[in-house]
């Protein structure tokens, strides 16, 4: 497609520039295919002026601005609708974050102490017993102060005191 | 309950100063926009969905998306610019929504002479035939004409011819540039001048 003949519209139309228009111009009085099409341009153009349908309604303007009231006022109920469920679902969230704060830090006073259990014993890793098969494992309760000495493999009781003196 | 509150009004107030009022949320101030661009808007609104209940139904839609969205409008364009561009829009999603919504391209094809032949047929009038027909006949016939173009094309021609807006307003109306508003314009007329062939001369 040639672009001057493109141009052809923004021609007539003058919506082209000073040098486009000169240059249309002058190259349109030695061709005919140009001339031709801004012929068309120009017929339409004045034609659809001349004797083109302005579609009207026969709404009168009170009828057709109560119509857009009404519907305005439904959009307008409709938001504030909309916004006063987002402002409890908001005032909602404020009041149930710190609440859950609460909660999540009275559970954690609450069950860490049981979580820490195990922390509360410890086992005396280097006990030993002079005897290979007599094994001791000395366990001290640090809660309640007490030290607890599991010995297994002993033939008798009571335990040689002496096997105990190397516990640390 | 009608409010005729416009009426009321000073008939002299600028397009900027109904705004600013409206803006505050005057709706009397907004009620005077309605009327004075209502026919407009229809217009447009019939020109892209060629059917007057819808027309109608979409212009009032323009004017409730306008009064929700005025806080937008920031007057650097003419407020019918903006209230077309709304309608422009809402149209063609009107036509989407319907399926009747074909877009054009830029480089568009011209059908040739044997295809629109059947289109033809139906219009073509002898030339003295043509001299005689009543002024509304030939309204008509370029109406019929018109909704045989493309929305996009009517849309272009009729911001061009009717409302006589320069390229750079119809551009931001149909939010493209102003070549692919130069390129519509000259296809749209070329268009409409082989489906009136026979009918004007």
């Amino acid at each position: 497609m040639n672009k001057e003949i493109l141009k052809t519209a923004a021609y007539v139309d003058q919506q082209t520039g000073s040098v486009d228009h000169k240059f249309i111009k002058r190259v349109s009085e030695n061709d005919p295919e140009l001339a031709s099409e801004i012929k068309i341009q120009e017929d339409m153009s004045k034609l659809l002026r001349s004797s083109g349908k302005r579609h009207q309604t026969d709404a009168t303007p009170e009828f057709f601005w109560s119509q857009v009231q009404k519907q305005i006022a439904g959009e307008e109920a409709r938001k504030r609708n909309r916004f006063s469920k987002e402002s409890i679902l908001r005032v909602l969230g404020l009041y149930w974050a710190p609440a859950f704060a609460i909660l999540l830090v009275v559970c954690s006073v609450m069950l860490l102490p049981e979580f820490n259990h195990s922390q509360r014993y410890a086992k005396v890793l280097d006990a030993r017993t002079s005897l290979d098969k007599v094994s001791v494992t000395p366990i001290q309760s640090k809660k309640s102060g007490v030290t607890v000495i599991w010995i297994e493999g002993l033939d008798y009781l009571p335990a040689n005191p002496d096997i105990l003196k190397d516990a640390s | 309950m009608p409010d005729p509150s416009y009426k009321e009004m000073q008939p002299d107030e600028t397009d900027a100063q109904l705004i600013a009022k409206a803006k505050a949320g005057d709706q009397a101030a907004f009620g005077r926009l309605v009327t004075q661009y209502y026919q407009r808007v229809f217009h447009l609104a019939m020109t892209i969905v060629r059917n007057e209940t819808d027309a109608l139904d979409l212009a009032q839609e323009v004017f409730v998306k306008a009064w929700l969205n005025l806080a937008k409008f920031e007057g650097k364009s003419a407020f019918f610019t903006w209230l077309y561009r709304i309608t422009h829009n809402l149209g063609i999603d009107h036509l989407r929504k319907h399926n009747r919504y074909a877009m054009v391209d830029f480089d568009e094809i011209i059908p040739s002479e044997e295809s629109d032949a059947p289109v033809e047929s139906q219009l073509v009038v002898q030339a003295k035939q043509t001299e005689s027909l009543e002024k509304e006949e030939l309204r008509n016939r370029i109406d019929e004409a018109m909704a045989k173009l493309s929305p996009e094309h009517r849309t272009v021609l009729v911001l061009r011819e009717f409302d006589e807006l320069d390229y750079q307003e119809i551009a931001k109306i149909m939010e493209c540039s102003t070549g692919t508003v130069m390129s519509r314009i000259y296809y749209a007329r070329k268009h409409l001048k082989k489906l009136l062939k026979g009918v004007v001369s």
